[in-house]
């Protein structure tokens, strides 16, 4: 079953361009210079149920504007997506229940407060069950080593232990469908293992289907079968990464950087 | 010489940063017009509605000029850096008085003073405009002489205000957050200096026991200069007062600084 | 309407969590929670002095004998206790949490994103002071003037009250909404809060033109001033339907400026 479907999605945004200074500042008064920022342009693609997909690209290929209009928090300038049957931009309750969105760079968690008040919010705002929130948070927290961290306040913790947190305050309604942006950004490598470990197996154990963004390789290598490269709004590349063209001596890196500069070859 | 010209630099630098923040001038100024106009709304009511033509030793037009002149002068004296230096100590950037052959209080005496010329020119511009206003509208009349003494004393006004709140600063080392207590100050301040009301409403023996703070001395005494509730030889003595207060806050000061600066090297290891 | 019942009690218990979780974060800072009660203090004591001052002059302001103007000003205190505590920092914050994009990840929770980004914080030092003080205000001057008033009067001075509150929240809620359209808006965001200060005294001692600006044009006099004079049965039938409609009205407004401005936000960026 296809559980996210997009098709020629694109979203372009203008934006106004203002020179240094006083004098440019009084200029854009009267007359600004109008630019379009062409952040999607034309993608389509499709994700099956269970599937983990990594996005891959260069900062401001476009990745994140993706993921945020398809949790319904962008409109797309044109174009049909469907997640979980649903077109995300109608905000539906039915969709918003059924999905969970985390941004490496944004925290939902309460600074001063302990990480389980959070959940605690969140299991009011998604309405889950006493019983069913006791499991998850005891699952949860065990599977990622900070059971004994619940009551300390998150200005405390570590950057890796926020990161945990985060996704536990994610996933406490238990999502069939996930989004991740950068969830590994800025954290040592033994954090980063420990979450991409269990990205893995929360996926296999639960079903859900997982959509990730990351800037480093080894996430993207180990997790997903399959990589879609954006570069410029534009899909480069969509395909399991083993599959990329590439010699013996040159980096899966290297081979991705090629692809993007191949771009316009490929979009035509 | 070259430590005037640091200085000069500081005073230049202060005015180029006002500038900038210009829109928050622009909110107080029109903050201000607000309680001006509350405050004069009330005062004409409050004649309207009783039996005496003088009221705690103002008729309607002294009290009309005291209470816009207040709101007036509380923007004339009104200091920011508290904030400034709240923000110093915080992130660490006090170090740089350590190395710069500046002193603290000379480099925040001419910040401040370089943004308050150009705030406060425009501040007496205007209030000579409000004033013609409001004599022509409500009929209040003033004395001329007595404003252009107020000219000439307010200075001290700011001056007392300035060291007050730099003396207040040191609070900043001891507390993490001492935006609270500025503002508590500064109500409990505008209150006691007569920036509301004249004290003259909290009854005589109240108003004459504040005569030996420093606040009435802020705005109290040059409003009822303004006024022309004191004159002639009152006037030299109020002045002296206000040159007395200032020297003395300038030794406060210089005793409460440094313990502060020990607390705040032997914080910082 | 049985759905509608179940989101409603859902919104209350979020509402509870939000209540509670503002307090043991502001209890987290406990010495800023002290200054901010004293703080507050201070300024109780210059709303008071208004009351203080009509007293000593014995003046009957626009007719208004001196306890009743201390009973206006009584209910001045309550209504800046329920802004305070509810509203002033939800909606001062708006343009921050915008900034920071904290709205995004409210767009994805399943609650009403207008009750959450206006509506998620509970101020609880500054009310403190206000509501002793207004109510001992209000029980003094009450009790001065012997005042007998009746049922239908003493229900309509606390809906009043009510709606009064949430007068204030649409009226102080649309400058806040302006974010969205313009960046630098902090100028006129607190040039609108300080009309709060209007209500500081009863507008009758403003001019009849400024009455009506201020009670039809720009409805701040409504907020303070309705609810005192049900009170003393001085609203005339037609002020009083309009007493009851412009909150409704106006909150629903910006209910509907609240999803325009969302809509907006959601078209532009990346």
């Amino acid at each position: 079953m296809q559980i996210i479907k997009v098709e020629n999605l694109k979203k372009h945004y203008d934006y106004y361009q203002k020179d240094q200074g006083l004098k440019n500042s009084l200029k854009n008064v009267i007359k600004r210079k109008k630019l379009v920022k062409e952040a999607v342009n034309e993608i389509s693609f499709n994700v099956e149920a269970g599937e983990i997909v990594g996005f891959i690209g260069p900062n401001g290929a476009g990745k994140t504007t993706t993921l945020k209009v398809l949790s319904g928090i962008l409109f797309p300038t044109s174009g049909i997506a469907t997640v979980g049957g649903f077109t995300p931009w109608e905000r539906k309750k039915a969709f918003k229940m059924g999905f969970s969105i985390v941004m490496g760079q944004k925290t939902q968690l309460n600074w001063d407060l302990p990480a389980v008040e959070s959940f605690n919010l969140n299991k009011c705002i998604y309405e889950v069950d006493d019983a069913q929130y006791r499991k998850t948070v005891e699952e949860l927290t065990e599977l990622l080593e900070v059971k004994p961290l619940l009551k300390t306040q998150v200005r405390r913790l570590s950057l890796g232990e926020r990161m945990k947190m985060e996704l536990i305050a994610a996933l406490i309604h238990e999502p069939k469908i996930i989004f991740l942006d950068e969830p590994t950004i800025g954290l040592d490598f033994v954090s980063q293992k420990i979450i991409r470990d269990f990205i893995r197996r929360y996926n296999e154990e639960t079903g859900a289907t997982i959509l990730l963004t990351s800037h480093y390789m080894n996430d993207i290598e180990s997790l997903c079968k399959r990589a879609i490269i954006i570069n410029e709004g534009h899909i480069a590349f969509d395909g399991n990464l083993a599959d990329i063209e590439r010699d013996e001596n040159t980096t899966i890196e290297e081979a991705i950087t090629k692809l993007y500069e191949n771009k316009e070859a490929k979009a035509e | 010489m070259k430590i005037i010209k640091k200085y000069i630099t500081v005073y230049t630098l202060a005015i180029q940063g006002a500038m900038e923040y210009k829109t928050d001038f622009l909110i107080s100024l029109v903050s201000g017009g607000f309680t001006i106009i509350i405050q004069f709304f009330l005062w004409t009511a409050i004649y309207g509605g009783s039996a005496e033509a003088e009221l705690f030793g103002y008729d309607y037009g002294q009290m009309v000029i005291y209470v816009v002149m207040a709101g007036i002068m509380g923007k004339y004296v009104s200091t920011w850096f508290e904030y400034e230096i709240m923000e110093d100590i915080m992130e660490g950037n006090l170090n740089r008085f350590f190395v710069q052959p500046i002193g603290h209080l000379g480099f925040r005496a001419f910040g401040f003073f370089g943004v308050k010329t150009l705030e406060n020119s425009m501040v007496i511009i205007i209030s000579a405009i409000l004033l013609w206003v409001i004599s022509s509208t409500a009929g209040v009349t003033f004395s001329l002489i007595n404003l252009l003494i107020l000219l000439l004393i307010a200075p001290f006004s700011l001056m007392i205000s300035f060291m007050l709140s730099y003396c207040l600063s040191v609070a900043n080392f001891w507390l993490t957050w001492g935006w609270g207590v500025f503002n508590g100050a500064r109500v409990i301040t505008t209150i006691l200096s007569g920036g509301i009301f004249p004290l003259a409403v909290f009854g005589d023996r109240i108003a004459s026991a504040l005569m030996f703070l420093p606040f009435p001395y802020i705005v109290y005494f040059p409003l009822n200069v303004a006024v022309g509730n004191i004159a002639g030889l009152d006037i030299l003595f109020g002045v002296s007062m206000q040159i007395m207060w200032i020297v003395i806050l300038f030794i406060v000061s210089q005793i409460v600084w440094p313990i502060g600066m020990k607390r705040y090297i032997a914080a910082r290891g | 309407m049985k759905a509608t019942f179940k989101e409603i009690i859902k919104h209350l218990r979020v509402y509870r969590l939000f209540a509670k979780n503002s307090l043991m974060q502001q209890l987290e800072y406990r010495a800023n929670f002290i200054i901010g009660i004293i703080t507050e203090c201070t300024w109780l004591c210059t709303k008071l002095l208004y009351a203080f001052i009509v007293h000593r002059t014995d003046s009957h302001v626009g007719g208004l004998t001196p306890d009743q103007v201390t009973l206006f000003v009584g209910t001045f205190i309550i209504l800046t206790a329920i802004y305070t505590g509810i509203f002033m920092n939800n909606l001062g914050s708006i343009p921050w949490r915008v900034r920071q994009g904290e709205l995004d990840l409210m767009l994805v929770k399943p609650i009403s994103t207008q009750f959450h980004l206006t509506m998620r914080e509970v101020e609880y030092a500054i009310p403190i002071p206000n509501i002793i003080g207004g109510i001992i205000t209000i029980a003094v001057s009450w009790s001065r003037m012997g005042l007998q008033a009746g049922f239908v009067n003493i229900t309509a001075y606390i809906y009043l009250i009510i709606s009064g509150a949430a007068l204030a929240y649409s009226f102080f809620l649309i400058p806040c909404l302006l974010t969205f359209w313009i960046v630098k808006i902090r100028a006129l965001v607190e040039i609108v809060y300080n009309l709060w200060d209007f209500n500081s005294m009863p507008m009758q001692i403003y001019g009849k033109f400024m009455q009506r600006l201020g009670i039809f044009l720009v409805p701040v006099f409504v907020i303070a001033n309705f609810p005192v004079m049900a009170l003393f049965e001085n609203l005339s039938p037609l002020l009083l339907a309009w007493g009851v409609v412009v909150p409704l009205l106006l909150f629903f407004s910006v209910r509907k400026l609240f999803n325009i401005a969302i809509k907006r936000y959601s078209s532009a960026g990346g």
